[in-house]
This record gives structure tokens, sequence and C-alpha cells, in this order.
């Protein structure tokens, strides 16, 4: 397991740097091709010198701590390095919250939809399932705004403060947000959990523990949720996945200023061009590419935890790990 | 040998030797398929009702009039549950009696025991469950695919028609209207006033179609590295594992987004192909992956690899045909997984044909949307936040539509288990009675005729071929290419009429000018009567208001002066045999010949001024209107002179030059259609006429491509003169409202259609700037210029660039300057301009020839611009 995990972690930072330095890349090729094709920026975005030489100087200012030094272009802008930190956290925070509410509540439906008492989830989680997955995330957004908004009229000038539309804050800022992120993983992670239980408690030593007198709910939690934990880890990896691509039209729609609207703010077109030119994050090479380096370290992460979970509840799989002791058994 | 097996069978089966009987009637049916009475004889052997069916089934086919065999099955199909449950005996007494019926008493040996209903109960019953998710999800769809059909026609609205302020009744009413609130608008409007409904019924077609094509991409590279990973071993198939992971571990939207964002846009479907099938294909090829090595493990693949089949034979003729059946299911996930994606991005800004700008006023360019489009109504919809309701709407539009394609994968994945598969269901039934008709009608006789007839397919399909290959070439000849002849200046001459050639296309090869000077300038103290013309050799007839024509070689040498019978008026046209026509004040016409001598001249009584001149069709039939505010007449004249016959056209004060049809039979004032033969006003009822606010608007041309084409209000159609009347081809709707112009006003006052089908529309206010909007043949905006000139912008010519020279009026300091420009699509800047004068009252004609354009201007100077000044002036004005 060990050996697993170092392995693991060798080659984060070779992907990080590979992944950063094709964002970069990616940003520095895309910039002029877009530009050339928006009005009041065809003149004005050009790129000055070859991607190898730029992305050294980009190294070297990582390097000698220049990206921590704040813009001169006027108080109260931090630097780069602070503010895709705050990015960083506003977008880890937003999904840790949704990713724990999706795996808490999805576990729970699933196991809830295996049990014939009380009847009720039973019925409906496959229904809910179906249309949940179908709801983009900006459109269970919309309507929770359209929600809102109505609920705001209803009361009339003076009402009750009704939940935020937009905007930051670690409060009731986070509802909609969350919720518009995590309907979708959610509903797939109980399907998912369902699925493999009614599979598990079919087989035969299902029968015998019921046999023995074990109730249901020892049955579920002890013997068949192990035996189907792996599984289930594994698609809240994959969920998290799901989460992640949400997390650009989420953040855009809420204005959530998060990893997902900043690349959205680098890549969106604006419905006007003016002489003004281009915003300061058009395509621009250090922001896509620590964005894109960002969302990677929370992909691998997220794998690398995944699996080595899978590797400590399922001995099965943990087996593959270990070299053959001497003399050929186990 | 047969007929002794048959009977050798018969004696088995009288002497309860069933198992004989069969193997014996089995040899007997193995060489002679066609013998009814071993199969009615096997019928009866039969172990189960199904083998039953089947022998009677064939027995039928031989023998089609047996009528005893047919009642049998029709009893016996009636009672016939289950066809594919095999149990051992399924008689009752009711097909006992059919098959007795049917089946020889010389045959029949044994009593047939009927089984008993408790019997039946023995069996077990088919498993039934309905399929919901089957039903819900086709009945989505359908509604889906309807609308996506039909939903343009039945749009109550134009989708693009916006509605500043709407009068209802005695209310007023400003966008965006709320669902319900607006009589004519059940699901409100956007903040244009644009109908959400009208949109939402256009929209869901191009999304539609744009996602079925990604979503077959998808599925095609899908299977085809799914098969390649399942099936290979080595390091192909790692490869393509460890590319499979790849990905499926990348979101696609984000990887959609960065591909689109880099490829742009504007190019449409291309750009969102490549965005969304980059990654997209993931989950198919894992799925057809676990397929194939599933399927990989089956003995009948060991089996085809003991014969000798090829890798490639085994994957196609047995994998791939064990995947196939479930790619309907997969296609329906990967449309909704595709639109799913789509619906992310259009709400981010990018859909199809985004990323097209105008200039909406200076230093200011806006993003402008065509056609409504699912994607595009997403990016567009969410203005204001506390108006989410066009979002929702079209949201649940997505929504839907997911759901539906949803249930359907889902539903056709339960349908394709067969541990649910439902045999008896009214589909099941329907699917078999259908492949049993099938494969008797229609498979059967034609393999049978097949094999008989192995010629005589071959000549047919040859005989198809050529029927069709004629009828396309009959096509491409007689009706495309003959619309599509390249339109030529009768007699070969450079300039022939006010519009350049009979058909008014206003083309030109090339200006040939890139560095604009005065060549040489004459002038006129009466001033001129209109454009010039230019003949094949390049000589320039000009005609002055005292009554004189003049001719000048290119170089601006007097060639000759001839007086006129009349003061001329308007601009003068030349015939294809080089004479030279010219109208003049009192509505007559005069011909002069190339050396410049009067050869007729013709006087009417008919009211009005030729304002735009004559035309000269190819065969020399000179053409010319009229106008007066009483009513205007169209005259023909032969080359002669002689009338040939009058007409009055419907018009008054036209105002527009004659435009002849490609093929000269018919000839366009505005809507007016009058055919060239005698003279009749042709009954072509165009579809905008009487429409409020385009009315009186319309125009139909002829592009520099031969088509013909109406230009009303804003929108150029393309069409052509069928027995049903005017039909339109195709329709150049664009997005006017977008670069800021209204629906009823500020339309262009002329329209060009360059030899590529490019539309070229010129858009001339007397105080607005002259504008050239570029669009392709069905609308795609290409771009627009702009000039200065703000009045009575004289548009000179076009090339098949879309370069157009213009000449005008133009601000100049503190005063007005008289000039001409060329400008090129895609070009922010003129390509030249040429300042002809200061306060010298505009341009009163112009003409072109290779590297030169020569101006009439408002002072009577005739002035030739071109290239080179090394030509001197001529020595003195006529």
């Amino acid at each position: 397991m060990l050996r697993f995990i170092l392995r693991r972690l060798a080659i984060l930072p070779f992907a990080l740097v590979l992944v950063h330095f094709l964002g970069f890349a990616y940003a520095y090729f895309a910039r002029p091709i877009r530009a050339a094709r928006t009005p009041y920026l065809r003149q004005q975005v050009e790129n000055p010198l070859p991607l190898l030489e730029i992305y050294w100087q980009h190294v070297e200012d990582i390097i000698n701590g220049s990206l921590l030094q704040p813009p001169e272009i006027g108080p109260g802008i931090g630097s780069f390095a602070e503010n895709m930190w705050k990015a960083t956290i506003a977008s880890a925070g937003l999904l840790a919250i949704a990713l724990a509410l999706s795996i808490v509540i999805g576990v729970l439906l699933g196991l809830m939809a295996v049990r014939n008492q009380p009847p009720g989830v039973r019925s409906w989680l496959t229904p809910l399932s179906t249309v949940g997955l179908a709801m983009p995330g900006f459109y269970i957004g919309s309507l929770s705004i359209l929600a809102i908004v109505y609920l705001a009229l209803g009361k009339g000038p003076g009402g009750e403060q009704t939940l935020p539309l937009n905007g930051f804050g670690w409060d009731r800022h986070l509802v909609l947000p969350v919720l518009a992120l995590t309907l979708r993983p959610m509903v797939q992670i109980a399907q998912v959990t369902a699925n493999m239980l009614v599979g598990e408690l079919g087989k035969q030593y299902i029968v015998a523990a019921r046999s023995y007198g074990h109730t249901w709910r020892d049955i579920r939690w002890r013997q068949a949720m192990r035996n189907i934990i792996s599984g289930v880890i594994l698609s809240i990896a994959s969920t998290f996945r799901l989460m992640v691509g949400e997390l650009v039209v989420i953040e855009w729609l809420f204005k959530w200023p998060g990893l997902g609207n900043k690349l959205a703010t680098t890549l969106v077109p604006g419905q006007t061009s003016t002489s003004l030119g281009a915003t300061t994050y058009f395509l621009d090479p250090p922001t896509v590419a620590f964005d894109i380096a960002i969302i990677a370290l929370l992909f691998l992460f997220t794998d690398l935890l995944a699996s080595v979970l899978v590797r400590a509840v399922d001995p099965r799989l943990r087996v593959q790990d270990e070299p053959y002791p001497a003399g050929g058994t186990l | 040998m047969s007929l002794e097996k048959l009977a050798e069978a018969r004696q088995a089966a009288q002497r309860g030797d069933r198992v004989l009987a069969r193997k014996l009637l089995s040899q007997v049916l193995l060489a002679d398929r066609s013998n009814e009475q071993a199969w009615l004889l096997m019928a009866r052997l039969a172990e189960t009702e199904q083998q039953v069916i089947e022998c009677l089934e064939w027995a039928q086919r031989i023998n089609p009039s047996n009528a005893s065999t047919r009642n049998a099955l029709r009893i016996l199909k009636r009672q016939h549950s289950s066809p594919l449950v095999t149990a051992p005996a399924m008689r009752t007494s009711t097909n006992v009696q059919a098959v007795q019926a049917v089946v020889p008493p010389s045959l029949i040996s044994e009593k047939l025991t009927p089984l008993t209903r408790a019997d039946s109960k023995a069996i077990p019953p088919p498993h039934r469950k309905t399929n919901w998710a089957l039903l819900v999800g086709t009945a989505i769809v359908l509604l889906v695919v309807l609308i996506a059909a039909v939903g343009p026609q039945i749009a109550p609205q134009d989708p693009m028609e916006e509605h500043p302020i709407l009068q209802v009744g005695d209310e007023w009413f400003i966008p965006p209207f709320d669902a319900f609130q607006v009589p004519g608008y059940i699901l409100g409007s956007d903040e244009f006033g644009r109908d959400l409904f009208s949109r939402v019924l256009y929209a869901v077609r191009p999304t539609l179609i744009m996602v079925a094509i990604v979503a077959m991409v998808r599925l095609f590279i899908g299977t085809l590295i799914g098969l390649g990973a399942g099936w290979s071993n080595g390091k192909v198939g790692r490869f393509l594992d460890m590319l499979i992971s790849a990905a499926l571990s990348v979101p696609i939207l984000m990887v959609a987004l960065g591909a689109i964002a880099m490829v742009g846009a504007e190019l449409g479907l291309t750009a969102f192909i490549v965005g969304l099938s980059i990654n997209g294909w993931g989950e198919t090829a894992r799925f057809v992956r676990e397929q194939t090595r599933l399927i990989k493990g089956q003995l009948y693949i060991e089996s085809a690899h003991a014969l000798g089949a090829s890798t490639v034979r085994i994957l196609v003729q047995h994998i791939l045909r064990q995947v196939m059946p479930m790619v309907w299911m997969l296609f329906a996930f990967e449309i909704s997984g595709t639109m799913m994606v789509t619906a992310g991005l259009g709400f981010l800004g990018y859909f199809i044909g985004g990323d097209v700008w105008v200039e909406v006023r200076d230093f200011v360019s806006r993003r402008i949307s065509g056609a409504p489009e699912l994607g595009q109504m997403l990016a567009t919809s969410w203005v204001n936040l506390l108006r989410p309701w066009p979002l929702v709407l079209t949201g649940s539009v997505i929504f839907f539509t997911i759901l539906g394609f949803n249930l359907l994968g889902d539903g056709l994945r339960f349908r394709l288990n067969p541990e649910y598969i439902n045999r008896n269901s009214l589909m099941a039934r329907l699917s078999n009675r259908f492949s049993f008709w099938f494969e008797q009608s229609v498979s059967y006789p034609a393999s049978t005729w097949l094999r008989a007839n192995r010629l005589r397919p071959v000549l047919i399909a040859v005989a198809v071929l050529l029927l069709a290959g004629s009828l396309y070439l009959y096509r491409a000849r007689y009706t495309s290419q003959g619309v599509q002849a390249t339109l030529s200046v009768p007699g070969g001459h450079l300039w022939a009429s006010e519009r350049i050639d009979p058909f008014g296309t206003k083309l030109i090869e090339d200006s040939g000018i890139s560095e604009p000077q005065q060549v040489w300038q004459v002038s006129f103290p009466a001033g001129a009567s209109g454009s010039p013309v230019i003949s094949a050799s390049g000589t320039i007839y000009v005609a002055s208001l005292d009554a004189h024509l003049m001719a000048f070689d290119p170089d601006g040498t007097l060639v000759w002066e001839a007086g006129l019978p009349a003061v001329p008026y308007g601009p003068l046209a030349i015939g294809p045999d080089g004479d030279i026509y010219v109208a003049d004040t009192r509505g007559g016409l005069s011909a002069l010949s190339p050396d410049g001598h009067l050869l007729w001249t013709y006087t009417t009584e008919a009211f009005g001024k030729a304002e735009h001149g004559a035309i000269v069709a190819p065969n020399g039939t000179i053409y010319y209107l009229l106008e007066d505010a009483r009513g205007d007449t169209l005259t023909a004249l032969h080359p002669g002179g002689e009338l040939l016959w009058s007409t009055k056209t419907g018009t008054r004060r036209a105002d527009s030059a004659l435009r002849l049809s490609a093929d000269a039979s018919q000839i366009y004032i505005r809507s007016a259609v009058i055919n060239t033969e005698d003279g009749s006003i042709s009954d072509l009822t165009i579809p905008t006429q009487g429409g409020a606010g385009i009315a009186g608007h319309e125009q139909l041309f002829v592009g520099a491509d031969g088509r013909p084409y109406l230009l009303a209000g804003h929108i150029v159609m393309q069409w052509e003169h069928t027995q049903q009347g005017f039909t339109v081809l195709q329709s150049a709707e664009w997005d006017y409202h977008g670069v800021g112009f209204s629906q009823y006003t500020q339309f262009p006052v002329d329209a060009v259609v360059t030899p590529a089908g490019n539309i070229g529309l010129i858009y001339s206010g007397f105080y607005g700037a002259t504008r050239i909007v570029w669009l392709e043949s069905l609308g795609k905006f290409l771009g627009n210029t702009f000039s200065p000139f703000y009045q009575d912008t004289h548009f000179v010519a076009v090339d098949g660039k879309n370069t157009t020279i213009l000449c005008g009026i133009a601000p100049a300091q503190d005063s007005e300057a008289t000039m001409c420009a060329a400008y090129k699509l895609d070009v922010e800047d003129s390509l030249w301009q040429y300042i002809l004068g200061v306060e010298i009252d505009g341009v009163v004609g112009a003409a072109m020839a290779p590297g030169r354009l020569y101006v009439i201007t408002g002072d009577g100077n005739l002035t030739a611009i071109g290239n080179s000044a090394s030509s001197q002036a001529p020595a003195s004005a006529p």
C-alpha cells in the first residue's frame, strides 16, 4: 500500500508541471487566434516572445516570488498568487461541501431505496434519479433563482430577506450554488449504491445471514455495504469529475469567485468588444495554466484518495499491490 | 428416395416410433425442403406448439392454397401465447383439432391428449413488465423530433421580429413580456420583444441536427476505439485503454470550451464537432470495449479463429454484429450527453455561428446571433438576474429533450436485457409478425428469385442507374446550369446600360485600380444626361444636355460629336451591334450608329420620362420604361425602331432600372414581372405582397450567378417561376436587428449577388452613412463595410471578390466632397479613394472599364480615373 501511495505521489509533480505547461501553451497559441476574430483586439494581442522563452520567464517569476507581489496598477488588487489562492479556496470549499452532501444524501438514499419498509424511497428514487440526471447544473440554478425571485416578489417590499442570488460568502451565499452542484452527483451516487446493493442482497450469503437471524440493518451495513463500498467510492470519484465540469457553469451563474469562474472569464467571449481592448484575463497564459493545473491537482488527488480508500476497505484489491512472499505463496 | 423415406416415416409414426419418424422426415426435408407432405407430417410429430406452427408455416409457404393449413395456423396462432417458450407439451383440445384437420387422418396413430387448464398453469408465464422508460422516452423524443420537423411552420410569430413597444387594443406593452401577459405571446418574449414560443419552435431543429451529428461522430469514434481496445491485448490494447481512461478523466465541457474557443464558434458545426468529439467518445468506447471483451471469450469466436477467419472478419462479422443492436441505445445516450454539454457551452456564450461581430456604433462591436438555436438562446437569455424566465424556458426544453433521450436509452437498455424481454408484448408480437411477413413475402421470394435469375437484377440495377444518371444530367444541364449560366454583356461591351448589362448585375471582373489618379477630364457646360456607356473597343459615349452625343477614345480624345433630335434624358444604352440608344425628355428614344449617324427616332404619346434609360436584350430588342405618377409605361422596340409592344406595368414612378431575366423572357420592375414576348404582366404573387411594412419595398433582380432573387425588406430570397407560381428556393434570413436595423425602415437601396452567391445589401440613408452588408446565400452574416457617403450614394459596381465601388458625397472638414472609393469585405478602411472635388453637387453617373473609372459629376465634368496619369488630358473641351 505504501509503495502504491509513494509511486502515485512521485508521479504527481511531473503530471502537474506537464499540465501547467500545456495550459500555458494552449493560452499562448489561442490568445492571438481568438483576438484575430474579435474587433479591437486584432492589433492589440500579439505574442512578443517564443513560447519556451516566455514560459521560462514565467517559471523564473514563480521561482523568484514575483507572482507574490501585487501589481502596480492600484491599491486593493492582490498579487497573482493571492488571487489564485483565494479562487482555489473558494472552489475547494464549494466542492467539498457539495461533495460531502452528495455522498451522505446519495448513499443514504441508495440504502433506503433497497428497503421494503418504508416503501416511499424505493418507488420514487428511480424517477428522481432519471429527472436529476437530465438536469444541467445551470438549469437547476436558474430554477432556484426563479423560485427565489417569485418568493421575494410574493413577500413584497420589506419582507423577510431571501437567499442571495449571487456573490461570495461562507454563509447563505452557499445555498444555491451547493444545491445546483449537488443534485446530479447525489442522484448518481444514490443510483449506483442502490443498484449495487440490490445485486449484493440477492446473493446466497445474505440468505445465510438471514437464516442465522441477522437483522436487515445489520446485513446491509455490516455485510453487504462492505462488499460494495469500493464500487461506491469509485463512483464518488467519477461524480467528482462531473462536479468539477459543472463548476465552471455554476460559478459563472452565481458569480462565485472560484477557479471555474476564472477559467470561464478567460475563455468566454463578451457580448461586445470596444476600443478599450481585452480584459486582463483574456486567455492570460499564467491564469489558464494555474487554473488548469489546480483543477488537475484536484483530479489527481481525488483519484489517489479513491484508490487508497478502495484498497484500504477492500482486501481483494489490496492483494494486487502486495509483493508475493518467498516461496510463492501468500 | 424421398417418397420411400416419407413412407417409412409414415409407418414409423403409425407404429408410434416418433423419434425414428422425425429422423426420417428430417432427412427428407434436408434433401427437399419443398415437400409439403413431409412438413405436414412433421407438424403432426412436433414436440411443441411452436414447432407445429413452424412446420405448418413451411407447408403453407409451399402450398398457399391449402385452406386446411391456413385455418389450422390461424387457430394455433390465435391461441399461441408465447412463441418462444419451448415447453414440452402445449396442446389444447382446440389445437389438436386444428392439427388433425390439416394432417391426413391416415397419419394419426395415437390420440393426442389435450392439456388441461391446470397443466397450462404449470408452465411459467412470461415475465411481464411494462417498459415505461421506453414508452415515455419514445413519446418525448417523437415530440421533440416533431417540433424540429414542423416547428418553424407552426410558429405563430417571426422569431426574429422585435417589438420595442407593442400595442394590443388600448394597452401598450414594453418587452420583456411575461408569459400569458400579452395575447399572441403565450410564453412571453425576450428583452427585444421577440416571441419566445416561436423562437423555441425554430430553435429545436438546428440544435437537434447539430447534436445528432456530433453524437454520430462520437459513436463512430467510440465504437472504433472500443473495438480495438477490447480486442487487442498487446501494446495497442494498453494504449487504447489508456486513451479511454484519459478521455473519461477530463470533463468534456472543459475540453470543448477550450477547443471551441480556439477553433472559433463562427465556424459553426465544424467547431462543435471538433470540440465535443475530442474526448466525448469515452463512454461509448468503454461500453464497446467491455462488450467486445465479453464476446471475445465466446466459443464461436474461437471456432472462427480455428476456421481461419481474419481478425477484421471476426470483428466485423461477429463482434460488431453483436454490438450493433446496442447502437440505438448508445446513440440515445450520446445525444443526451451531447445536449447536456451543448447547453453548458451555450450558457457560457458558445453557440453555433457565434463569434460574429458587427460594429454597432463607433468603437463598439457586438456579437450577433442569427436564427434561433437553443445554445444561442441560452447565451442571450441570461441578461437580467431578476428575469430568469427565458433561461428557465430554454433550459426546460433542453431538460425535457435530455430526459426523453435518457429514458429512451434506459428503455432500450431494458429492452435489450434478455432477463426482462417480454416476448408476449404488443411490440414483440408485432415485431414477430412483421419478421414472419418479411421473410415469407420479401426475403424468401427475393432470394429464390435472385438465385434463379442472376443476370436480371444486374441488368435492372444498371438500367436504374442509367435512368437516375440521365435524370441527374438532364437536371444539371437543362435546369440548373441553364439558370446559372454566367451572364455577359451582349455584344461584349464594357458598360452597356445604367447597371452595366441588361440583367442589372452590376458585376465587373476587377476594377484594376489601386492608386487612383485623374487621367483626363472633359467638361460639358450644359451638363450630362446620365451615366455614360462604353463599347467593346473602349469608346465612351456621353450625352450632354445641349442635345449632343459625344464619343471619346479611352485616352480622352473626342472622336465625334452628333446632334440629337431632342434633349437627352437618363443614362445611355448600347446594343449588341454597337448602336447607341438615347432616351429624351419627350419620352422618345433615338438610335445612333457607332460612327454617330442618327438611325431612327421613336416618339410616343405616353407620359413619363426614362429615368433609368434603356436596356438592350441579347437579341437586340430595346426596352425602356417611362416613369410617371399616373402610371409607368414599358415599351419594347425592334432594333430597327418599330414598336414591338407597349404596356402599362401597374407601377407608378417605380424608380427602378429594368432587369432582364437570365433567359431574356421576362423583365422585372420592382415586384412586377413583364413577359418580353408580348408585354403581358405575369400573374406572379410574391410572398411579401401586401405584407405590412415591406409592401412596396420589394425588388426582383437577377444575380451575377444568373438566378432570380427577390429583395424584400432586409431579406433576399432566391426564387423560381414554377407552375405553382412564385416558389422560394432559399431565403437569406439574417439578424438585421442585431446590426442595428429596424424591421420596417432603413431598407437597403440596392442588392447584388456575386457569382459565388454572396449577397451584398447596400444601405444608404439621407442622414446615415452608407453601409454594405455581406451575407452568404443562406443568410450567414459575413461582415459589413462602412463608407462615409451620406447623400445620394451612387453604387457603381461590384466584383467577384466582394469589392464594391461607390461614389457620392462625403463630409470633408468644413465642406462636402464628391468622391469615389472602393471597399472590400473584411478590410476596415477603403482600398482606395479619390476626391473629385468639393461642393460640386454629387455624381450624375459612372461607368467602369478595366483600369478606368469614368465619373460624370454634377458640375458637368467627365473625369477618367485610373492608375496612371501618363495619358494627356484632351486638347480641348467640346
